[in-house]
């Protein structure tokens, strides 16, 4: 510093003899311009480096965009016992920064080597722009990416993404639902935690978990789901059936333990899904359900108090009302018990039933059970109930052996299983729930004494000469109704094509589950059978229990007590 | 005396830096380390998810089945019948036990136990009928019957194109 003072400073006198005074004078504005020159120099460095940092990258909006848009990270889903039912992969997808790309035909051979479809001319209409960001192809293999990156070519690039992996293909298909291709939920279950769990708008905003996010529990069991698909596509396949379907609840818990709708599609291949007749059929299709029906018209009509196990009433000849008549299916020709009526399934019987309880009871009882509103269930797809929107005699009388009401398969399992677990209606879900948890939101519907009688018609109906007697598992006390409802086609019921179903619940001294299974047009498996829900849908529940029963841990017995109904 | 004071100062001052560096250079090798490892972490962790995936693709339910079924010949799995369930207090006494006087039986020994000659009788179990000549037979049958399709993950799932 001293130094430097004493240079510029004019040199005192004597000090500096040697150096001419002019040449002192001069070197101020020299030393001036000079420093001017690397001022002038610097600043076009710093200004160059301001306007670099201004102008930003010219790819990185478009891809940062891309960035954030595709990899959608999404929770695995698990069934009750923890094995996979969805999970993430990572893939690899490749783009290009058209601007970067040097020369559109080459960059094109070089990929073609790898990617033989880099050739279609859409992919070089592509490259020719002037865009900042093109995908070329989504989701390639990791071979496939180590080959391209190893042709180094510029412009070109890979962003990994997650691809849904659904190990279980089709077996949980309606149950899980679908994401698209930015792993977004579109449908199911899938839809139901994008919702909750807000995963596209953290994925906006760029937030995830750092360990992921936490697997998701369902309540359906895996082997269940696998048993009622099986038995349930065996025997749409004997009875060549159009559709079938098949619900596992737990009457405790209003827990699914399995839901199959028949035909379902594979969710690696989304757009099957999109076809109509691979709809979910269990909360999105609401059908007549038949005779299934007498289950709730004898609960009702036994809770209403006005009819009691011991009455009979008259079937002979059917029943006249206005000008519509009802008429027997499997006639007796004679007046019927309540008891009776339930295991012959007596149209005019059911009809006199609710006729008697009163239009009111049976319109009462039926929206107590959720026959008039949509499900409450996790799934986004759910179909509003069709009833009569006005009361009539003749509207009670059909609504008592399941006509002209058309409700899903899932309202009528959950309302089923409320008949015989002692009268408490819960909301179905697919998350695991306790007993308790259940309690909380269960609505009484029926008086527990009601139930114990619906128990002992379920069980009397799976014994001979109950309709039902084909479903029976030796050992474990079967209980159902069956339901054989004629479809409608044009206006009117057709005689030959059915909708068969059956209700059923096990073990009836104490009901734990319940399966209800649908068959849509069956036909007779042999000439001289008929197509009639005793002989199809009845087995087939059999079919399932007997599969199910050991994983569920009910134990069989065979020295059990004959089934008493409760007095009245 | 303040010049001494002074040069001790700069000692410390020099010792505190070289401790300070130390610290300093420490810490961004422990960084490093973290950031390794994290990086260890998340692969690892992809790759179990991808096994877990891969696990449960080898045991759909379905696949299991077709494979009993194809293999049946060989391992004889039947499904399981209500009557085939019992619980530990339905198995009957050991026959020795019930006449303890016959000279063989143990009176040491407890008197609850399977009775080990009728194992089959008891369980439930699928009855032996094949020789082993029919075993034989079976094991041949086997390469035909490996023709039989859809029972492989099909060749365009994507975990076929997994890593591992």
């Amino acid at each position: 510093m001293r130094l430097w003072f004493r240079r510029s400073e004019p040199a005192p006198a004597g000090t500096q003899t040697n150096r001419p005074a002019h040449r002192v004078r001069l070197s101020g504005p020299r030393v001036f311009l000079t420093a001017l020159g690397f001022a002038a120099i610097y600043g076009l460095i710093i200004l160059k480096l301001v306007k670099l940092g201004l102008d930003a990258d010219d790819h990185t909006a478009a891809l940062d965009m891309a960035r954030t848009q595709v990899s959608a990270q999404r929770p695995d889903i698990l069934d009750r016992n923890g094995e996979v039912l969805a999970t993430d992969i990572k893939t690899s997808s490749l783009f290009a920064e058209p601007r970067h790309v040097l020369g559109v035909s080459e960059t094109i051979d070089a990929l073609a080597t790898v990617l033989p479809d880099m050739r279609d001319p859409q992919i070089r209409q592509r490259l020719s722009t002037k865009a900042g960001f093109v995908w070329l192809k989504r989701e390639i293999t990791p071979m496939q990416r180590a080959r391209i990156y190893r042709l180094g070519l510029p412009g070109v690039g890979f962003i990994d993404e997650n691809k849904r992996l659904y190990p279980v293909a089709n077996l949980t298909s309606h149950v899980l639902g679908l994401v698209n291709v930015d792993n977004q939920g579109i449908s199911g279950i899938e839809k139901y935690l994008d919702d909750k769990l807000a995963l596209t708008e953290m994925n906006k905003l760029g937030v995830v978990p750092p360990d992921g996010l936490m697997p998701q529990r369902l309540s359906i069991d895996l082997r269940i789901q696998h048993v009622v698909r099986d038995e349930v596509n065996e025997a749409k396949k004997r009875y060549r059936a159009v559709a079938g379907m098949g619900i596992v609840l737990d009457v405790k818990t209003g827990e699914v333990l399995a839901m199959v709708s028949l035909p379902d599609f594979d969710p690696a291949v989304p757009k099957e899904a999109l076809d109509k007749d691979n709809m979910n059929r269990d909360t999105a299709g609401v059908f007549e359900m038949g005779s299934v029906f007498k289950t709730f018209n004898s609960a009702m009509a036994l809770d209403s108090g006005r009819v009691s196990l011991s009455d009979s009433y008259e079937t002979r000849g059917g029943l006249q009302i206005g000008h519509q008549h009802i008429s027997e299916f499997h006639g007796k020709g004679r007046a019927l018990t309540v008891p009776e009526i339930f295991i012959y399934s007596s149209n005019t019987g059911s009809a006199r039933m609710a006729l008697k309880a009163g239009l009111e009871t049976q319109h009462a009882f039926f929206e107590k059970v959720g026959f008039f509103k949509k499900l409450d269930t996790e799934l986004p797809e759910e179909a509003l109930p069709m009833f009569p929107k006005r009361l009539s005699e003749i509207s009670t009388a059909t609504m008592s052996f399941g006509h002209g009401i058309s409700v899903t398969p899932m309202h009528t399992a959950i309302a089923g299983a409320a008949m015989i677990n002692g009268g408490l209606l819960m909301n179905p879900t697919f998350f695991p729930r306790t007993p308790e948890e259940a309690m909380k939101t269960a609505v009484r519907v029926i008086r527990p004494e009601t139930s114990d009688k619906m128990r002992y018609l379920f069980r009397i109906n799976c014994l001979p000469p109950g309709s039902g007697t084909r479903a029976e598992v030796e050992g474990y006390r079967v209980g159902g109704k069956t339901g054989t409802a004629e479809k409608v086609e044009a206006g009117r019921y057709e005689h030959d094509k059915r909708r068969n179903s059956f209700l059923a619940a096990f073990p009836m001294e104490d009901p734990q589950y319940l399966v209800l299974v649908v068959l849509d047009e069956p036909k007779p498996d042999k000439d001289g059978n008929s197509a009639v829900a005793g002989l199809n849908t009845a087995p087939l529940a059999g079919n399932i229990i007997r599969r199910i029963a050991p994983m569920l841990g009910v134990m069989p017995k065979f020295d059990m007590p004959p089934i008493t109904a409760a007095s009245n | 005396m303040l010049k001494t004071f002074n040069v001790v100062l700069i000692g410390l001052m020099l010792l505190g830096a070289g401790v300070v560096y130390l610290m300093k250079y420490d810490s961004e090798r422990a960084a490093a380390r973290i950031t390794k490892l994290q990086h260890r972490i998340a692969d690892t962790r992809e790759a179990i998810s991808g096994l877990k995936a891969e696990w449960s693709l080898l045991n759909q339910p379905r696949r299991l089945q077709e494979l009993v079924d194809k293999y049946h010949n060989y391992i004889e799995l039947e499904r399981l019948e209500p009557g085939q369930i019992a619980t530990i207090d339905e198995i009957p006494l050991r026959a020795s036990a019930q006449k303890p006087d016959d000279g063989k039986a143990d009176p040491t020994k407890p008197a609850r136990m399977l009775a080990i000659g009728k194992v089959g009788d008891l369980t439930g179990s699928i009855p032996k009928k094949g020789t082993n000549e029919q075993v034989k037979k079976a094991t041949d049958k086997i390469d035909a019957l490996a023709q039989v399709k859809g029972v492989e993950p099909r060749p365009n799932d994507p975990i076929n194109a997994m890593t591992r």
